[in-house]
Protein backbone atom coordinates (compact mmCIF):
# COMPACT_ATOMS: atom_id res chain seq x y z
CA UNK A 1 0.00 0.00 0.00
CA UNK A 2 1.15 3.23 -0.82
CA UNK A 3 1.87 5.52 2.25
CA UNK A 4 -0.35 8.74 1.90
CA UNK A 5 1.79 12.14 2.29
CA UNK A 6 1.29 13.95 4.91
CA UNK A 7 -0.74 17.33 3.85
CA UNK A 8 1.59 20.65 4.14
CA UNK A 9 1.52 22.18 8.07
CA UNK A 10 -1.22 24.99 7.81
CA UNK A 11 1.42 27.95 8.43
CA UNK A 12 4.26 27.25 6.28
CA UNK A 13 6.06 29.06 3.08
CA UNK A 14 5.10 29.38 -0.34
CA UNK A 15 7.25 26.50 -1.38
CA UNK A 16 6.47 23.88 1.43
CA UNK A 17 2.99 24.66 0.84
CA UNK A 18 3.37 23.70 -2.69
CA UNK A 19 5.43 20.72 -2.93
CA UNK A 20 3.36 19.44 -0.14
CA UNK A 21 0.54 20.04 -1.53
CA UNK A 22 1.83 18.28 -4.67
CA UNK A 23 3.29 15.29 -3.30
CA UNK A 24 0.17 14.56 -0.93
CA UNK A 25 -1.97 14.15 -4.07
CA UNK A 26 0.42 12.44 -6.07
CA UNK A 27 0.44 10.12 -3.01
CA UNK A 28 -3.73 10.11 -3.29
CA UNK A 29 -3.70 8.67 -7.33
CA UNK A 30 -0.89 6.41 -6.67
CA UNK A 31 -2.97 5.09 -3.52
CA UNK A 32 -6.27 4.85 -5.72
CA UNK A 33 -4.10 2.07 -8.39
CA UNK A 34 -2.95 -0.01 -5.12
CA UNK A 35 -3.78 -3.59 -5.53
CA UNK A 36 -5.18 -3.11 -9.04
CA UNK A 37 -5.04 -5.97 -11.96
CA UNK A 38 -4.57 -5.20 -15.36
CA UNK A 39 -8.53 -5.79 -15.97
CA UNK A 40 -9.52 -3.57 -12.89
CA UNK A 41 -7.56 -1.10 -14.59
CA UNK A 42 -9.56 -0.78 -17.95
CA UNK A 43 -12.74 -0.77 -15.82
CA UNK A 44 -14.33 2.41 -17.39
CA UNK A 45 -17.60 4.06 -15.99
CA UNK A 46 -20.71 6.09 -17.32
CA UNK A 47 -19.71 6.96 -21.02
CA UNK A 48 -16.32 8.75 -19.93
CA UNK A 49 -13.22 6.42 -22.01
CA UNK A 50 -11.17 6.96 -18.70
CA UNK A 51 -9.65 4.24 -17.14
CA UNK A 52 -6.84 3.96 -13.74
CA UNK A 53 -4.25 2.66 -16.38
CA UNK A 54 -4.72 5.71 -18.74
CA UNK A 55 -4.91 8.26 -15.53
CA UNK A 56 -1.68 6.58 -14.33
CA UNK A 57 -0.01 6.54 -18.03
CA UNK A 58 -1.47 10.15 -18.35
CA UNK A 59 0.30 11.62 -15.47
CA UNK A 60 3.99 10.01 -15.88
CA UNK A 61 3.69 11.97 -19.33
CA UNK A 62 2.69 15.08 -17.84
CA UNK A 63 5.01 14.78 -15.01
CA UNK A 64 7.76 14.27 -17.66
CA UNK A 65 6.29 17.12 -19.61
CA UNK A 66 6.07 19.63 -17.23
CA UNK A 67 9.28 19.62 -15.20
CA UNK A 68 11.90 17.63 -17.18
CA UNK A 69 10.78 18.63 -21.36
CA UNK A 70 9.76 22.05 -20.13
CA UNK A 71 10.85 23.65 -17.00
CA UNK A 72 14.72 22.35 -18.01
CA UNK A 73 14.10 22.14 -22.08
CA UNK A 74 14.98 18.32 -22.10
CA UNK A 75 15.11 16.93 -24.87
CA UNK A 76 14.30 12.99 -23.93
CA UNK A 77 11.26 11.68 -25.99
CA UNK A 78 8.04 11.82 -24.53
CA UNK A 79 6.96 8.73 -22.00
CA UNK A 80 4.62 6.81 -24.73
CA UNK A 81 6.09 8.41 -27.93
CA UNK A 82 3.30 7.69 -30.80
CA UNK A 83 3.59 9.60 -34.29
CA UNK A 84 0.56 9.91 -35.03
CA UNK A 85 -1.56 9.77 -31.84
CA UNK A 86 -1.17 12.41 -29.14
CA UNK A 87 -3.51 11.12 -26.43
CA UNK A 88 -1.07 7.73 -26.99
CA UNK A 89 -1.04 8.20 -22.58
CA UNK A 90 -4.75 7.25 -22.77
CA UNK A 91 -4.63 4.85 -25.78
CA UNK A 92 -3.05 2.14 -23.85
CA UNK A 93 -2.68 -1.31 -25.96
CA UNK A 94 -3.73 -4.64 -24.72
CA UNK A 95 -0.18 -5.56 -23.46
CA UNK A 96 0.29 -2.26 -21.70
CA UNK A 97 0.15 -3.02 -17.98
CA UNK A 98 -0.39 -1.05 -14.88
CA UNK A 99 3.06 -1.73 -13.43
CA UNK A 100 4.93 -0.83 -16.15
CA UNK A 101 3.02 2.99 -16.24
CA UNK A 102 3.27 2.93 -12.24
CA UNK A 103 7.03 2.58 -12.66
CA UNK A 104 7.56 5.37 -15.37
CA UNK A 105 5.56 7.36 -13.18
CA UNK A 106 7.52 6.91 -9.86
CA UNK A 107 10.54 7.61 -12.08
CA UNK A 108 8.80 11.18 -13.59
CA UNK A 109 8.25 11.88 -9.84
CA UNK A 110 11.31 11.31 -8.75
CA UNK A 111 13.03 13.42 -11.37
CA UNK A 112 10.59 15.98 -10.68
CA UNK A 113 11.09 16.17 -7.41
CA UNK A 114 15.16 16.57 -7.86
CA UNK A 115 14.18 19.46 -10.43
CA UNK A 116 12.60 21.77 -7.92
CA UNK A 117 14.76 21.03 -5.24
CA UNK A 118 17.54 22.34 -7.42
CA UNK A 119 15.76 25.37 -8.27
CA UNK A 120 16.28 27.90 -5.97
CA UNK A 121 13.68 30.54 -7.18
CA UNK A 122 10.04 29.97 -7.80
CA UNK A 123 10.04 32.61 -10.23
CA UNK A 124 12.45 30.69 -12.64
CA UNK A 125 10.49 30.38 -15.94
CA UNK A 126 10.64 26.84 -18.51
CA UNK A 127 12.99 26.91 -20.42
CA UNK A 128 10.80 26.92 -23.75
CA UNK A 129 7.47 28.17 -24.84
CA UNK A 130 4.84 26.13 -24.00
CA UNK A 131 0.63 26.96 -24.99
CA UNK A 132 -0.91 27.08 -28.23
CA UNK A 133 1.36 28.47 -30.46
CA UNK A 134 -1.61 30.97 -31.97
CA UNK A 135 -2.49 32.35 -29.05
CA UNK A 136 -0.40 34.72 -27.46
CA UNK A 137 -1.56 35.09 -24.83
CA UNK A 138 -1.34 31.73 -23.86
CA UNK A 139 2.09 31.06 -25.60
CA UNK A 140 5.48 31.33 -23.78
CA UNK A 141 7.57 30.47 -20.57
CA UNK A 142 5.64 29.65 -17.34
CA UNK A 143 7.05 30.17 -13.70
CA UNK A 144 8.07 27.22 -11.84
CA UNK A 145 4.91 28.84 -9.14
CA UNK A 146 2.53 28.43 -12.08
CA UNK A 147 3.66 24.84 -12.95
CA UNK A 148 3.21 23.71 -9.13
CA UNK A 149 -0.12 25.26 -8.65
CA UNK A 150 -1.34 23.66 -12.22
CA UNK A 151 0.49 20.35 -11.15
CA UNK A 152 -1.64 20.18 -8.06
CA UNK A 153 -5.14 20.89 -9.72
CA UNK A 154 -4.22 18.66 -12.57
CA UNK A 155 -3.61 16.03 -10.37
CA UNK A 156 -6.68 16.94 -8.06
CA UNK A 157 -9.16 16.81 -11.31
CA UNK A 158 -7.39 13.71 -11.78
CA UNK A 159 -8.29 12.15 -8.47
CA UNK A 160 -11.54 13.55 -8.67
CA UNK A 161 -11.75 11.14 -11.68
CA UNK A 162 -10.23 8.04 -9.98
CA UNK A 163 -12.52 8.17 -6.85
CA UNK A 164 -15.51 7.83 -8.96
CA UNK A 165 -13.73 5.26 -11.18
CA UNK A 166 -11.93 2.97 -7.97
CA UNK A 167 -15.36 3.11 -6.11
CA UNK A 168 -17.22 1.76 -8.84
CA UNK A 169 -14.27 -0.99 -9.52
CA UNK A 170 -14.26 -2.29 -5.66
CA UNK A 171 -16.21 0.13 -3.74
CA UNK A 172 -12.82 1.75 -1.97
CA UNK A 173 -13.30 5.66 -1.16
CA UNK A 174 -11.25 8.09 0.43
CA UNK A 175 -7.54 9.61 0.35
CA UNK B 1 -38.43 18.82 -16.32
CA UNK B 2 -38.00 23.11 -17.50
CA UNK B 3 -34.41 23.81 -19.16
CA UNK B 4 -32.47 26.65 -17.49
CA UNK B 5 -32.54 29.19 -20.82
CA UNK B 6 -29.66 31.68 -19.50
CA UNK B 7 -26.39 31.58 -20.92
CA UNK B 8 -23.55 30.08 -19.14
CA UNK B 9 -21.34 31.94 -16.80
CA UNK B 10 -18.22 33.11 -18.71
CA UNK B 11 -14.82 31.83 -17.84
CA UNK B 12 -12.76 34.67 -16.15
CA UNK B 13 -9.43 34.97 -17.07
CA UNK B 14 -7.66 31.92 -17.65
CA UNK B 15 -4.48 31.65 -15.45
CA UNK B 16 -2.62 31.11 -18.79
CA UNK B 17 -2.09 34.55 -19.10
CA UNK B 18 -0.62 35.09 -15.46
CA UNK B 19 2.17 32.64 -16.57
CA UNK B 20 4.81 35.27 -14.26
CA UNK B 21 2.21 36.50 -11.72
CA UNK B 22 2.70 36.73 -7.80
CA UNK B 23 1.79 34.27 -5.32
CA UNK B 24 -1.73 35.87 -4.95
CA UNK B 25 -2.40 36.77 -8.23
CA UNK B 26 -1.51 33.21 -9.05
CA UNK B 27 -3.42 31.47 -6.27
CA UNK B 28 -7.34 34.28 -6.43
CA UNK B 29 -6.94 33.58 -10.75
CA UNK B 30 -6.78 29.74 -10.56
CA UNK B 31 -9.51 29.57 -7.56
CA UNK B 32 -11.64 31.90 -9.54
CA UNK B 33 -11.15 29.67 -12.54
CA UNK B 34 -12.06 26.80 -10.83
CA UNK B 35 -15.05 28.36 -9.23
CA UNK B 36 -16.28 29.31 -12.70
CA UNK B 37 -15.52 25.71 -14.14
CA UNK B 38 -17.49 23.85 -11.51
CA UNK B 39 -20.90 26.15 -12.25
CA UNK B 40 -20.28 25.85 -16.02
CA UNK B 41 -20.35 22.42 -14.72
CA UNK B 42 -23.65 22.33 -13.47
CA UNK B 43 -25.25 25.27 -15.73
CA UNK B 44 -28.00 24.17 -18.31
CA UNK B 45 -29.05 20.55 -16.51
CA UNK B 46 -32.40 19.78 -15.74
CA UNK B 47 -33.58 19.28 -11.92
CA UNK B 48 -33.35 15.45 -13.21
CA UNK B 49 -29.87 15.89 -14.94
CA UNK B 50 -28.56 17.41 -11.69
CA UNK B 51 -29.61 14.66 -9.90
CA UNK B 52 -27.55 11.49 -12.31
CA UNK B 53 -25.22 9.31 -10.24
CA UNK B 54 -22.96 7.29 -11.53
CA UNK B 55 -23.30 4.09 -8.80
CA UNK B 56 -22.35 3.16 -6.51
CA UNK B 57 -21.07 6.94 -6.29
CA UNK B 58 -23.78 9.07 -4.64
CA UNK B 59 -22.38 12.05 -5.91
CA UNK B 60 -24.61 14.34 -7.75
CA UNK B 61 -24.25 17.88 -9.69
CA UNK B 62 -26.63 19.42 -6.95
CA UNK B 63 -24.66 17.31 -3.80
CA UNK B 64 -21.51 18.91 -4.85
CA UNK B 65 -23.06 22.16 -5.73
CA UNK B 66 -24.41 22.58 -2.43
CA UNK B 67 -21.25 20.90 -1.05
CA UNK B 68 -19.08 23.86 -2.49
CA UNK B 69 -21.27 26.50 -1.17
CA UNK B 70 -21.20 24.60 2.52
CA UNK B 71 -17.33 24.74 1.53
CA UNK B 72 -17.40 28.20 1.01
CA UNK B 73 -19.29 29.37 3.88
CA UNK B 74 -17.07 26.97 5.99
CA UNK B 75 -13.59 28.22 5.11
CA UNK B 76 -14.32 32.14 4.32
CA UNK B 77 -17.15 33.32 6.46
CA UNK B 78 -16.85 30.70 9.48
CA UNK B 79 -13.21 30.07 9.87
CA UNK B 80 -11.28 33.40 7.81
CA UNK B 81 -13.41 35.81 9.27
CA UNK B 82 -15.00 34.34 12.45
CA UNK B 83 -18.41 34.76 11.29
CA UNK B 84 -20.34 32.84 13.42
CA UNK B 85 -23.06 31.97 10.70
CA UNK B 86 -24.78 28.86 10.90
CA UNK B 87 -24.14 25.75 8.50
CA UNK B 88 -26.56 26.58 5.11
CA UNK B 89 -27.06 22.71 5.32
CA UNK B 90 -24.75 20.18 7.68
CA UNK B 91 -26.18 19.69 10.62
CA UNK B 92 -25.72 17.53 13.61
CA UNK B 93 -28.32 15.10 12.53
CA UNK B 94 -26.59 14.81 9.15
CA UNK B 95 -23.62 16.09 8.63
CA UNK B 96 -23.17 15.34 5.19
CA UNK B 97 -27.04 17.15 4.81
CA UNK B 98 -25.15 19.17 1.57
CA UNK B 99 -24.66 15.79 -0.16
CA UNK B 100 -28.68 15.02 0.16
CA UNK B 101 -30.81 17.42 -1.60
CA UNK B 102 -34.41 16.59 -0.89
CA UNK B 103 -36.88 16.21 -3.79
CA UNK B 104 -38.10 19.82 -3.90
CA UNK B 105 -34.59 21.33 -3.54
CA UNK B 106 -33.22 23.43 -6.80
CA UNK B 107 -30.23 23.65 -8.68
CA UNK B 108 -31.48 27.46 -8.48
CA UNK B 109 -31.29 27.77 -5.04
CA UNK B 110 -27.67 25.85 -4.60
CA UNK B 111 -26.10 27.89 -7.62
CA UNK B 112 -27.48 31.04 -6.23
CA UNK B 113 -26.04 29.99 -2.65
CA UNK B 114 -22.56 29.02 -3.93
CA UNK B 115 -22.42 32.45 -5.66
CA UNK B 116 -23.21 34.17 -2.70
CA UNK B 117 -20.19 32.70 -0.55
CA UNK B 118 -18.03 33.13 -3.36
CA UNK B 119 -18.71 37.23 -3.27
CA UNK B 120 -18.09 37.18 0.50
CA UNK B 121 -14.97 35.11 0.09
CA UNK B 122 -13.86 37.75 -2.26
CA UNK B 123 -14.56 40.47 -0.06
CA UNK B 124 -12.73 38.72 2.58
CA UNK B 125 -9.64 37.76 0.75
CA UNK B 126 -8.74 40.62 -1.76
CA UNK B 127 -5.92 41.81 -1.32
CA UNK B 128 -4.99 40.21 2.27
CA UNK B 129 -1.41 38.78 2.65
CA UNK B 130 -0.64 35.01 2.38
CA UNK B 131 0.75 34.71 5.85
CA UNK B 132 -2.83 35.81 7.45
CA UNK B 133 -4.13 33.09 9.46
CA UNK B 134 -7.79 32.29 9.68
CA UNK B 135 -9.47 34.39 13.05
CA UNK B 136 -11.64 31.46 13.79
CA UNK B 137 -11.00 28.11 14.92
CA UNK B 138 -14.87 26.94 15.39
CA UNK B 139 -15.46 24.73 18.36
CA UNK B 140 -16.03 21.65 16.00
CA UNK B 141 -12.58 21.86 14.72
CA UNK B 142 -11.11 18.53 14.53
CA UNK B 143 -7.37 19.57 15.34
CA UNK B 144 -7.15 22.06 18.61
CA UNK B 145 -5.29 25.00 17.73
CA UNK B 146 -5.48 24.28 14.12
CA UNK B 147 -5.21 27.77 12.02
CA UNK B 148 -4.58 28.17 8.68
CA UNK B 149 -3.09 30.42 6.60
CA UNK B 150 -4.99 32.12 3.65
CA UNK B 151 -1.86 30.77 1.47
CA UNK B 152 -3.17 27.14 2.72
CA UNK B 153 -6.96 27.99 2.07
CA UNK B 154 -6.44 29.23 -1.32
CA UNK B 155 -4.46 25.79 -2.33
CA UNK B 156 -6.78 23.80 -0.49
CA UNK B 157 -9.66 25.00 -1.96
CA UNK B 158 -8.01 25.05 -5.45
CA UNK B 159 -7.93 21.30 -4.94
CA UNK B 160 -11.05 21.23 -3.57
CA UNK B 161 -12.70 22.57 -6.62
CA UNK B 162 -10.64 20.92 -8.92
CA UNK B 163 -11.32 17.22 -7.59
CA UNK B 164 -14.89 17.99 -7.04
CA UNK B 165 -14.41 19.07 -11.13
CA UNK B 166 -13.21 15.65 -11.73
CA UNK B 167 -16.50 14.19 -10.03
CA UNK B 168 -18.43 17.01 -12.52
CA UNK B 169 -16.68 15.93 -15.56
CA UNK B 170 -17.96 12.57 -15.14
CA UNK B 171 -21.28 12.90 -14.04
CA UNK B 172 -22.06 16.21 -16.73
CA UNK B 173 -20.26 13.52 -19.39
CA UNK B 174 -23.17 10.72 -18.36
CA UNK B 175 -26.25 13.44 -18.09
CA UNK B 176 -25.67 15.19 -21.52
CA UNK B 177 -22.17 14.26 -23.05
CA UNK B 178 -20.91 17.79 -22.24
CA UNK B 179 -17.17 17.38 -21.23
CA UNK B 180 -14.15 20.30 -20.85
CA UNK B 181 -13.88 23.72 -19.16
Amino acid sequence: MTDLHPLPPVIADERTTLTEFLDYFRSVLLRKADGLNDSQARMQIGVSQMDMLGLIRHMAGVERWWFSQAFIGSEEPDVWPSDDDEDADWHHGPNDTLAEALAAMHEEIAKARGIVAATDSLEQVTAIDVGPPDNPARFGRRSLRWVMVHMIEEYARHCGHADVIREAIDGAVGD
Amino acid sequence: MELWVTEPTALPLDPEQLPIGDEAQLLHSFLDWYRVVFIRKVEGLSETGARIRLAPSELTLLGLTRHMAEVERGWFRRRFTANDAPMLYCNDADNDADFHPSATDTVADAIAALRSEIEFAHAATRGVAMDTLAAAIPPNQRIPGWQPSLRWILIHMIEEYARHCGHADLLRQAADGAVGD
